[in-house]
């Protein structure tokens, strides 16, 4: 009988892996499908000529500086969000939980208004169609970073001197983003229009700001966070039957849970500090692969940041054609998109166990 | 394993949950810990395996004290069964019993701990509920499937806080029964029990606590009228018969 109920299990974990390989391949082809969607006119026809060498050069430039780098930055950006955001909500046994939680968006968009305002990064220039222009996006990205690494470490504080509880960490996130929300307000007061345009600028999460450089960046902060997420997956499914529970399997409770938070706000951080906040990823996409694979962080954790680097991207390609020419920024379609997702998973999920 | 108390406490913010604790429990004992509310049973079960850490005193577990163990080293010995779990997750009946295997689990299961998960459920008569969603269950399989859980930590103690608490009479039984049947093959089983007739009758040995403190500790002598009237502030009536010992409570 033990036989059976072990063949059931094996079938059970293969259905999970296969879901895991479907995502992939809807990767791919969206990949495919976002290499040869644009203003620019590069069709399949021309993907010999690119591969050989032989096409136009512009295409090249086009295709291998322009459309690989930001599929790149959209999948490993999407990718982290959602990782995030499972990995937020399964420590913080919170469904609400996501990347954002923490005061992380609030933290570094102020953090972008302080390089734009304070230190001058976005200088009164308007570029020739009216758009406001951060002449020296560096400076805002270490700022935003730096500035969000204060919430990091304001929940740092609250867990290791007061053994902070998930209620504890989810309202201090919520009083750290009003915090930085009313300085945000409080910097826009007393900026001129131009600073104003660039501070509301930066905050559109935009995949646009891809470069092979910080895609770099992206890619080794991800890998080494996802091989982290990974190998902790035990401990947070442990986490999830409760604290003590968790301690009497050996769990160490407030350190897995601290290193958890850290690194995924860190992670986050990263892709903020280069992108802008996009938002509804790191909610969304670990809310529909929990209801298709179930909550076992050890699929869990691989399927969302597949899944979320697949619907990223997505979104992003849908950003770049549904009104070509005009390039939206992906983080206000994804809030469009999200937000009506979002609504009809919670009224679908309603009488049911699912995060009840 | 024998489990060795020493002198602990415990306080909650500087409210004492537990004073002046001592005992010895043998290996393959069925030890009831039984008091009124707030006497102390959860805190004590849960300073046994390092839940909580004593302020004073020591538990030593074949007389080497648990903080002598490393947390996966100790958790293959003791195990767990919370009275209940606020679970958010779903989880099919499997995954929760595989998470009992979490002590010698690094980064996925091997081969042989879903082995052994899938022989637990069987021998628990559990097969049928492998694969089913974990909150579906009613509250007595759910129990049930903690025990299994606890068990696929192949633990030689088994701690229990109230695992009866919620159970009608006939899964109270199917519990009670099952853990005799653990205890005979040399588990060490300590339970907080709420129900005095089940503590006396499936127990060998009882441990009363008050006010966290130990009230009385022994075998089937220490049901005494006066012992239970002292211990829960009640009149009691106490019937025996045969081998039997039933406790009727008489009134205020």
């Amino acid at each position: 009988m033990s036989e059976q109920v072990l063949s059931q299990y094996y079938n059970f974990r293969k259905k999970r892996i296969l879901f895991i390989l479907f995502l992939l391949l809807l990767l791919f082809i969206i990949i495919i499908y976002s290499l040869f969607s644009g203003s620019a006119d590069i069709g399949l026809r021309d993907i010999y000529s690119l591969i050989t060498g032989t096409g136009q050069a512009v295409s090249r430039q086009i295709i291998y500086n322009i459309r690989l780098p930001r599929i790149a930055g959209a999948f490993l950006a999407g990718m982290a969000l959602s990782v995030s955001g499972a990995v937020i909500q399964s420590i913080l046994r919170n469904p609400l939980a996501s990347p954002f939680t923490l005061g992380i968006s609030g933290a570094s968009a102020f953090g972008a208004a302080f390089a734009i305002i304070v230190l001058g990064a976005g200088s009164s220039y308007a570029g020739s169609n009216d758009m406001a222009i951060i002449n020296n996006p560096y400076v805002v990205t270490v700022s935003a970073f730096l500035w969000s690494l204060c919430s990091v470490a304001v929940i740092i504080v609250l867990s290791k001197y007061k053994g902070a509880t998930p209620e504890i960490i989810i309202l201090s996130g919520i009083i750290i983003s009003s915090l930085f929300g009313a300085g945000i307000s409080a910097m826009q007061y007393f900026s001129d229009n131009i600073q104003l345009a660039s501070i509301v600028f930066w905050t559109f999460g935009d995949i646009g700001r891809a470069s092979w450089n910080n895609c770099l960046i992206i890619a080794v902060v991800v890998s080494l966070v996802m091989v982290f997420f990974i190998s902790q997956s035990w401990n947070y499914k442990a986490l999830q039957s409760g604290d003590e529970y968790a301690r009497s399997l050996g769990v160490n409770v407030s350190r897995v849970r601290l290193t958890g938070l850290v690194v995924a706000s860190l992670v986050t951080a990263v892709v903020v500090s280069f992108y802008g906040i996009i938002a509804f990823v790191g909610l969304v996409v670990p809310h529909i692969v929990r209801r298709i694979i179930g909550g076992d962080e050890q699929f869990l954790i691989p399927a969302s940041a597949i899944g979320g680097g697949t619907f990223l991207l997505f979104s992003d390609t849908l950003a770049r054609t549904i009104i070509s020419p005009v390039i939206l920024p992906v983080g206000i379609l994804t809030s469009f998109a999200g937000a009506p997702l979002f609504l009809f998973l919670l009224i679908k999920g309603m009488g049911k166990d699912y995060w009840t | 394993m024998k489990i060795t108390i020493q002198d602990i406490e415990f306080s909650y913010n500087g409210f004492p949950a537990l004073e002046n604790v001592n005992n010895r429990i043998e290996k393959g004992d069925f030890v009831a810990l039984v008091g009124p509310n707030g006497s102390g049973k959860s805190t004590l079960i849960k300073c046994m395996n390092g839940i909580l850490k004593v302020s004073k005193g020591t538990v030593l577990i074949d007389d080497r004290a648990i903080s002598m163990f490393s947390p996966n080293e100790l958790a293959r010995e003791i195990a767990y069964v919370p009275q209940s779990e606020n679970r958010k997750a779903v989880l099919k009946v499997f995954d929760i019993v595989l998470l009992g295997r979490k002590p010698y689990i690094n980064w996925k299961p091997a081969e042989h701990d879903l082995r052994v998960t899938s022989e637990i459920l069987n021998t628990l008569n559990l097969d049928h509920l492998a694969m089913r969603d974990f909150n579906k269950l009613s509250g007595g399989q759910q129990q049930i499937v903690y025990i299994a859980r606890a068990l696929a930590q192949e633990p030689d103690i088994l701690l229990l806080d109230e695992p009866i608490a919620n159970l009608d009479i006939r899964h109270q039984i199917e519990v009670l029964n099952l853990l005799k049947k653990l205890s005979a093959r040399g588990i060490t089983i300590v339970i907080a029990l709420h129900d005095i007739n089940m503590a006396v009758r499936y127990a060998s040995g009882i441990m009363m606590l008050r006010d966290g403190k130990v009230f009385a500790s022994g075998g089937r002598e220490i049901i005494t009228k006066q012992n239970i009237e002292n211990l829960y502030d009640i009149r009691v009536k106490i019937i025996r018969n045969d081998n039997d010992t039933f406790i009727l409570p008489e009134g205020l």
